[in-house]
């Protein structure tokens, strides 16, 4: 029964000439570099022309990607992007270049991937699947009312990816009105009373520990100036300052941090929402 | 003043030139004398690492460790600034870090925080590619 169902599937693949089999077994277990190694023979044996095995080029670079050797991938992703003919395959190319430098934190260049491939691909979902990875984009540009919009034009729709832009058109609106601390302000309320601007953003140990050190070595270079010790009085005088220094800087840092964990906190709403919607489907 | 005291009397004295005699014998055989480059610095935050910290038996809540990151700072922002910044770092530095959830925990459960504090790190698209 089964039989003619994986002969079919079989036929209608667009398989490499050469058995890719092993290479893809590898590819799948995550052992990249013996899966680019096995990829690059395969392209070998197909005398040696990379456009003629466009999956096993894909997958090389995107193995590359996965070993973190960046550039290779970027590159290998762009020749196959600007010289493959086939439009399907053209847009996992452009993706995986957008995929590049985003992780590199090139929004701007990445979204310009990402909507190119979303304008070139046939397949309406891998389409909405990249405009919503553009609108993204603005939104890791900081442009979240921008991200907002483009998100809530995607979701008019009937599939799941227009399903996904609307959850993400709320968290992307979240987004805009993320509660912030301000550096400026916090550094500025640490100056005037040390460890206060922790204790504005949450780090309330932290502030109470920097007022403690600040008020004992203010005390104790008082205590040397009073009984004209002087190599205490300087040692003192030092630490005071470096203390009372690292106070404020450190009143910035918490502001910084607490700003840093809240759009961590929206990033892994945003990655949990589209981990549900799962890795696409696989090249048709 | 009693810590004026403290530091005059003759064990205390002791103690020190013990422990710099232990640092002095600990560098001439330390890997940082190998490397060209080394400064002072250097010396003096791997001699923590190397023998004082061992002896205190404290395991640092972040990543990079505080003396990893006390020698970034100075080596980056000079001698002032990168020494309040690490007194910065020494003060919030208890386990309730840990559990506050304002850092991204590595592996070990440690709390990252670097000197240069960059963007979130989060790749949508590598998560979404279909091939």
């Amino acid at each position: 029964m089964l039989g003619p169902l994986i002969a079919f599937i079989l036929v209608i693949s667009p398989a490499d000439s050469t058995e890719s089999g092993f290479a893809d077994y590898l590819y799948a277990g995550g052992e990249y570099e013996t899966a680019a190694t096995e990829y690059m023979r395969i392209i070998y044996e197909n005398g040696g022309d990379t456009l003629s095995c466009p999956i096993s080029a894909l997958r090389i670079a995107r193995c590359q990607q996965e070993m973190n050797s960046l550039a290779d991938a970027y590159y290998m992703y762009v020749f196959l992007a600007e010289n493959l003919d086939d439009t399907d395959l053209r847009s996992n190319a452009l993706l995986g270049a957008g995929s590049v430098l985003e992780e590199i934190g090139n929004f701007a260049g990445a979204r310009e991937y990402y909507i190119e491939a979303g304008s070139v691909s046939p397949v309406p979902e891998i389409s909405c699947k990249a405009n919503i990875l553009g609108a993204l984009m603005l939104g890791r540009l900081g442009r979240w009312n921008e991200s907002s919009t483009e998100l809530a034009v995607l979701s008019e729709g009937n599939s799941i990816w227009s399903a996904e832009a609307s959850r993400l058109t709320v968290l992307a609106e979240s987004g805009e009105h993320l509660f912030r601390r301000s550096p400026f302000w916090c550094g500025l309320s640490s100056a005037v009373i040390p460890g206060s601007g922790q204790i504005f953003c949450g780090h309330t140990k932290d502030g109470l520990i920097a007022l403690g050190m600040n008020a004992i070595m203010g005390y104790l270079f008082y205590q040397s100036i009073v009984e004209e010790e002087i190599a205490l009085a300087v040692l003192f005088g030092w630490l005071s300052l470096s203390f009372y220094g690292g106070n404020i800087y450190g009143g910035i840092r918490a502001a910084d941090t607490y700003n840093s964990a809240r759009e961590r906190e929206l990033f892994e709403q945003i990655s949990n929402s589209l981990s549900e919607v799962g890795v696409g489907s696989g090249i048709r | 003043m009693l810590f004026a005291r403290w530091v005059k009397t003759g064990s205390v004295r002791g103690i020190f030139l013990i422990l710099a005699l232990t640092v002095m014998i600990q560098t001439a055989g330390a890997d940082i004398l190998v490397e060209p480059d080394f400064s002072l610095v250097d010396v003096l935050f791997s001699q923590y690492r190397a023998v004082f910290r061992p002896v205190l038996g404290r395991r640092c809540v972040y990543y990079p460790s505080c003396s990893h990151y006390g020698q970034e700072s100075v080596q980056r922002y000079g001698f002032l600034f990168g020494t309040m910044m690490a007194l910065e770092r020494w003060t919030r530095c208890h386990p309730g870090v840990r559990f506050s959830g304002e850092y991204a925990l590595t592996a070990n459960g440690q709390a990252e925080d670097a000197v240069l504090q960059g963007e979130v790190e989060t790749c949508w698209g590598r998560s979404l590619l279909s091939f």
